[in-house]
């Protein structure tokens, strides 16, 4: 048959003319005579749809839907019947789990209980232990075979989604779960276990093409869609352990604080600002934002502020603080001119020609707004401010 | 079965009510028994899947969710997961290839009978030889008789993409036909 080029011109024409064809409005000849310059691919077409519409299929036996029935309905009211419903915290249940299986496997008498879990999903009250028991077969995999556990992992990961996508429960955790444990088969994998890698992959991709990722999720189906795919050489990429779209951008952080005093002062301020996070999607993190305030007459004072900085879907939390203090003699005002992101910071300089006053004052520091990088470990900040006479000792704090 | 009634059903066996979930089977059943047969071509084997698919649609039912679609369309996604993870853990991808059904050879004294069933058995192997998307519109275009728009909502896909498909899946089946040596409009003037 011809080999013309598919187009959706074509491909709407075709329909049209099947839809009219199929409902027995027109009859192959006239949809020829009507479409002569495309009569010779329409014909085959057309004629493939009517013979494909005269195929009939077997009824499933009454014996065998009746038999199917009997244990749907069995099935049935078995899960109507209320279960005891476990909740645990999943990490808290890993690690119980982990504990399980170490002491039953110390007594011998484990297996069934790893077995059982074999056939678990995410959500199942077993479903720990096999996670657990996966966990334990990595470590105490022998030298040169962990990348065979691995990839028996990772098809394990693959045969959830699979089942999880038919139940209509895929989630992300379940592509990320899927992601992780092939991004660790490939990186794994030596020469000998790579083809097995490769064919695995290609299931992978067979598999997603089939599957509905969940909405939030599209990114991470893309991320398992590419490191999955073959490179022009026949090789796969060697995939970060971290799918991309879970991965977090450094932004460093902006502050912009001036020092405006009087009266005249040498105030030494230091701002250090520390994140911690870790690389497993910590969705809070804590920063605490020191201020030192230095009063050569006074001495120094220390108010801290915890700073708690909440994870936003972006990942780029935003820290507010409002320091508060008392400082007697001076209005510091605390803006630093911008940053851009290296610390520490340099030095600012005062107008020369300020009178100090005794005249104690409530400090009133401004709110920083600062974003902080998540992935940045610790951050300091240093503003030194040296100007004038030291302040007189103030009347009272 | 209206789509009211459906859903009280579904309301009801996702509660547990065995009776509800029976309901919803006898409706469905032969329907994905057939969807089945036709994309695995052999009776034993889509009994055993139309089985497991329902069993997994009870399994899954307290999480299902009724996104708008008739309860029919989460059965065939069932079903369609079934049979291509029957193809993947019997070896099998159901991808396009170039696999030549067999040549049937053609005397000018064959009876027809024959000649239409060779033709017939040729189609089915065809239409296995599809691939997984292809075989799915087929199925529920031409056997089923579902129009274009209904197919896109079982298949969660627009209408364009459908009738690509369904374009790609016929000029497929034509040529593997033409290289079996079957003579379809012959076939077809003996079926009228």
């Amino acid at each position: 048959m011809n080999e013309t080029p598919f187009s959706s011109e074509l491909d709407t024409l075709v329909e049209a003319c099947l839809d009219a064809l199929l409902r027995g409005e027109i009859t192959l000849e006239q949809v020829l005579q009507r479409y002569p310059q495309h009569a010779a691919d329409l014909k085959p077409l057309l004629q493939m749809a009517l013979l494909t519409s005269r195929l009939k299929a077997p009824q499933m036996s009454a014996e065998r839907v009746q038999a199917l029935d009997k244990r749907l309905r069995a099935q049935a009211n078995k899960t109507s019947q209320p279960q005891p419903k476990i909740v645990i915290w999943q990490p808290l249940a890993r690690l119980a789990a982990a504990v399980v299986i170490v002491a039953l496997l110390a007594f011998g008498s484990g297996a069934g209980l790893v077995s059982a879990s074999t056939d678990t999903l995410p959500g199942d009250a077993l479903y720990p232990v096999k996670r657990a028991w996966e966990s334990a077969r990595v470590t105490f995999a022998p030298a040169g075979q962990q990348d065979d556990v691995w990839l028996e992992i990772a098809r394990t990961r693959l045969a959830e989604c699979i089942v999880l996508n038919e139940q209509q429960r895929l989630n992300e955790q379940a592509l990320i779960d899927l992601y992780t444990a092939t991004a660790q088969a490939i990186r794994t994998a030596d020469t000998t276990t790579m083809s097995e890698v490769i064919v695995y992959a290609q299931e992978v991709q067979v598999t997603m093409a089939t599957i509905t990722p969940p909405p939030n999720a599209q990114l991470l189906y893309n991320d398992v869609w590419v490191m999955t795919t073959l490179k022009p050489d026949g090789t796969l990429p060697i995939p970060p352990e971290v799918p991309p779209s879970q991965q977090v951008d450094i932004i460093a952080p902006t502050l912009t604080p001036t020092i405006v005093l009087t009266p005249e002062a040498t105030v030494e301020v230091t701002i250090e600002v520390t994140a911690e996070v870790t690389d497993e999607a910590t969705q809070e993190a804590t920063v605490e934002l020191t201020v030192e305030i230095t009063d050569e007459a006074e001495g120094t004072r220390t108010p801290r502020i915890p700073v708690t900085a909440t994870r936003t879907p972006t990942f780029t939390p935003t820290a507010t603080a409002t320091p508060t203090g008392t400082l007697p003699s001076a209005t510091p005002t605390l803006t630093p001119p911008p940053i851009g992101g290296q610390p520490p910071f340099g030095f600012v300089t005062l107008p020369p020609n300020v009178t100090a006053t005794n005249v104690p004052q409530t400090p009133v520091f401004p709110t920083i707004d600062a974003t902080v990088p998540i992935r940045d470990t610790q951050r300091a900040v240093y503003l030194t401010q040296t100007a004038g006479p030291p302040l007189m000792t103030p009347s009272s704090p | 079965m209206d789509r009211v009634e459906e859903k009280k059903l579904l309301q009801l066996a996702q509660r547990g009510n065995a009776d509800a979930f029976s309901a919803l089977y006898q409706t469905h059943v032969q329907t994905i028994f057939r969807y089945v047969y036709h994309r695995v071509n052999n009776v034993q084997l889509a009994e055993d899947l139309t089985g497991d698919v329902f069993t997994r649609a009870l399994s899954g039912l307290a999480n299902y969710q009724d996104l708008g679609k008739p309860f029919i369309a989460w059965l065939y996604s069932i079903a369609h997961a079934r049979v291509v993870d029957y193809y993947r853990r019997a070896g099998r991808q159901t991808d396009e290839s170039d696999e030549v059904i067999e040549r049937i050879p053609v005397t000018p004294d064959m009876d027809e009978g024959i000649l239409r069933r060779q033709a017939i058995k040729a189609l089915r192997e065809a239409i296995t030889g599809l691939t997984g998307e292809q075989q799915q519109v087929v199925v529920l275009r031409f056997i089923e008789g579902y129009r274009i728009e209904h197919v896109a909502e079982v298949m969660g896909k627009n209408a364009n993409a459908i009738k690509a498909l369904q374009h790609r899946a016929l000029r497929s089946l034509a040529s593997r036909l033409e290289r079996a040596g079957l003579d379809i409009a012959a076939i077809l003037s003996g079926l009228s």
